[in-house]
């Protein structure tokens, strides 16, 4: 076997190893619920960044991990789904809302994009505050019951390890196809210049509506996996600005150029949060993550994967 | 050749295009058409329209009133991927380069998304065929430098080898002598000739009216969003709406 095809299996060989740490009962809790977190966080950025390859910075995307922790958590203790039609429903609303945004605000870029989509997270919010009798208002929906899996994975933490591991594996390999295969090349010459892209031939409004809908499908998925493992879904925390900016931070400060940078950045500042902010700023540990955007975005614009080639 | 004898005769048709730009109407009932292999030069004073035709071809704009007709087909309002899909390829008259990429990636990407007849399914020969496009506008020496890079005359012929790449059957040049040196307009004559010899039709817009004169079959004058003259070279030139629609403007026969 070539170096090169050994290079290609290296990665998903690593995934397989971090995704088996899940069977392996001695590692603590604590360290597992961390990386967890990373990991979920991770797979948001990831998703996120799927969409903003298009050339578009979407402030908007807790609308869809709303809608999919919503989805997920009436379509689970109001109707009994087994836990992963739940998930697809949950993730079917993130799309239709998506839907609405292509409809609406397609054509929209730049400062007024992010507005919009920053403005378009009120919309579903207020409606689910405002129509208690089917989603319990403000106060939420509270004791989700999680089914019992019908995959042999551990139950508890073990089981939501694993869970987003695997989805974090699946959505860094799209990432990666957005990067770079034909696909690929078709996006970064939307960045480079829309209307040039336009006149070689490329699809550009195809691309960028695709990349929404596989974006918001994978955030309203996050949201459903989020519900389940926090157990309760309330408007206020889970339509929050930090669902919309953390990815977006997370997404800078590993690089938005880079398959892994997403990734790379949620689990060394999550783990920076967990590890050290929490324990010593209790009250301000996610200050780390405004001082953290603010330092890249000064000293490392591409992220810190790039701070090879820079400097 | 067969294929030839099916297409019909005017190969590209302009029915009374109406334009409205900011409120403006900036081109007023205007028709042409365009024959297959013909060279033809859009001339005419700074604002008069000929950057906005080529929009209205490729799509880029959409026209108040009127059609295109591309070889017997409609493409009035299709999107500018479709255009270019279908055949016709456009530079813009500012450079436009992808400019993260290096020269020959801009020219991959035309290659994988341009043209549907090419179907060039490895890698390999997608490379290959982008280097031979640079080599043919003189680029062949700069395919690794990022086209941010490109000085604006090398940016000008990145732009054409972009347009090549995505296998036109017609090409439109916005300007495609401005800023390129007495030399680089040589070899650019050249080329212009060698895609006509192999199949292309083209429609130039240029400001040197020497250069225009000696490669175009017909140049049509344009004033105001309105066909002045159009006619073999010297007919047209000779015209003296022409000339008074150039009148204040420093661009005359000699360069
Ligand atoms: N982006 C734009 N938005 C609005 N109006 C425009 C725009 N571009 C051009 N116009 C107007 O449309 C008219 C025709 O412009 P166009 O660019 O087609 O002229 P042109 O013949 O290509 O001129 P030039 O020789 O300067 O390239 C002008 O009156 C111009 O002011
Ligand atoms: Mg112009």
């Amino acid at each position: 076997m070539n170096k090169s095809r050994l290079f290609k299996l290296l990665p998903p060989l690593v995934w397989l190893i971090i995704l088996s740490l899940g069977w392996i009962h001695k590692i603590p809790e604590s360290f597992l619920s961390v990386l967890t977190t990373a990991f979920l966080y991770g797979a948001m950025a990831t998703a996120w960044n799927i969409h903003a390859l298009s050339g578009v910075t979407s402030l908007g995307h807790a609308a869809f991990f709303g809608l999919g922790a919503y989805g997920f958590a009436l379509a689970i203790s109001k109707h009994g789904f087994p836990f992963w039609t739940g998930l697809l429903a949950g993730a079917c609303c993130a799309v239709i809302y998506a839907l609405l945004w292509i409809l609406s605000i397609d054509k929209l870029r730049h400062g007024s994009f992010v507005l919009a989509t920053f403005v378009s997270v009120e919309i579903p919010r207020v409606i689910i505050e405002n129509v208690e009798t089917i989603t319990n208002g403000s106060a939420g929906i509270m004791n989700i019951r999680v089914p019992n899996l019908p995959i042999p994975i551990p139950t508890g933490l073990q089981g939501w390890y694993v869970i987003t591991v695997a989805l974090t594996g699946i959505l860094l390999w799209l990432h990666h196809k957005a990067l770079f295969s034909r696909w690929g090349w078709g996006l970064k010459a939307i960045r480079d210049n829309e209307r040039a892209a336009l006149a070689v031939g490329v699809p550009v409004d195809f691309l960028r509506r695709l990349t929404l809908l596989l974006s918001s499908f994978f955030m309203g998925v996050c949201g459903g996996i989020y519900a389940s493992i926090i157990g309760f879904v309330e408007p206020s925390v889970v339509f929050g600005l930090h669902f919309s900016a953390i990815p977006l931070v997370f997404s800078l400060f590993g690089g938005k150029e880079n398959a892994w940078g997403p990734l790379l950045g949620a689990i060394i500042l999550c783990s920076l949060d967990q590890l050290i902010m929490v324990p010593l700023f209790p009250e301000a540990h996610r200050a780390i993550y405004g001082i953290s955007l603010f330092l890249t975005l000064w000293f490392l614009p591409k992220g810190i994967l790039a701070w090879k080639k820079t400097g | 050749m067969e294929k030839n004898r099916l297409i019909p005769s005017p190969y590209l048709t302009l029915e009374s295009i109406v334009v409205e730009r900011n409120r403006q109407i900036v081109i007023r009932g205007l028709s042409f058409t365009l024959k297959r292999q013909e060279i033809v030069s859009i001339i005419g004073p700074n604002g008069a329209g000929k950057s906005t035709i080529f929009d209205v071809i490729t799509g880029f704009l959409k026209p108040l009133s009127g059609r295109v007709l591309f070889r017997g087909i409609d493409i009035t309002g299709w999107d500018p991927y479709k255009i270019c899909r279908l055949g016709i390829a456009r530079t813009f008259q500012i450079a436009r380069p992808f400019v993260s990429m290096t020269t020959l990636e801009n020219v991959v990407v035309a290659l994988m998304f341009g043209h549907k007849r090419i179907k060039l399914q490895s890698k390999d020969r997608i490379y290959e065929r982008a280097r031979e496009i640079l080599e043919m506008v003189g680029l062949g020496h700069k395919s690794r430098t990022l086209a941010r890079c490109l000085t604006l005359s090398e940016q000008r012929r990145l732009e054409v080898a972009r347009a090549v790449a995505t296998d036109p059957e017609m090409l439109l040049l916005d300007e495609f002598a401005a800023g390129l040196s007495p030399k680089a307009i040589e070899s650019a004559i050249t080329l212009i000739e060698r895609l006509r010899r192999e199949g292309l039709t083209l429609l130039i817009i240029d400001h040197f009216l020497n250069v225009t004169a000696r490669i175009s079959d017909r140049i049509i004058a344009l004033d105001q969003g309105e066909i002045v003259a159009s006619g073999s070279p010297e007919e047209v030139l000779q015209n003296p709406l022409v000339a008074a629609s150039y009148l204040g403007d420093n661009l005359t026969l000699e360069e």
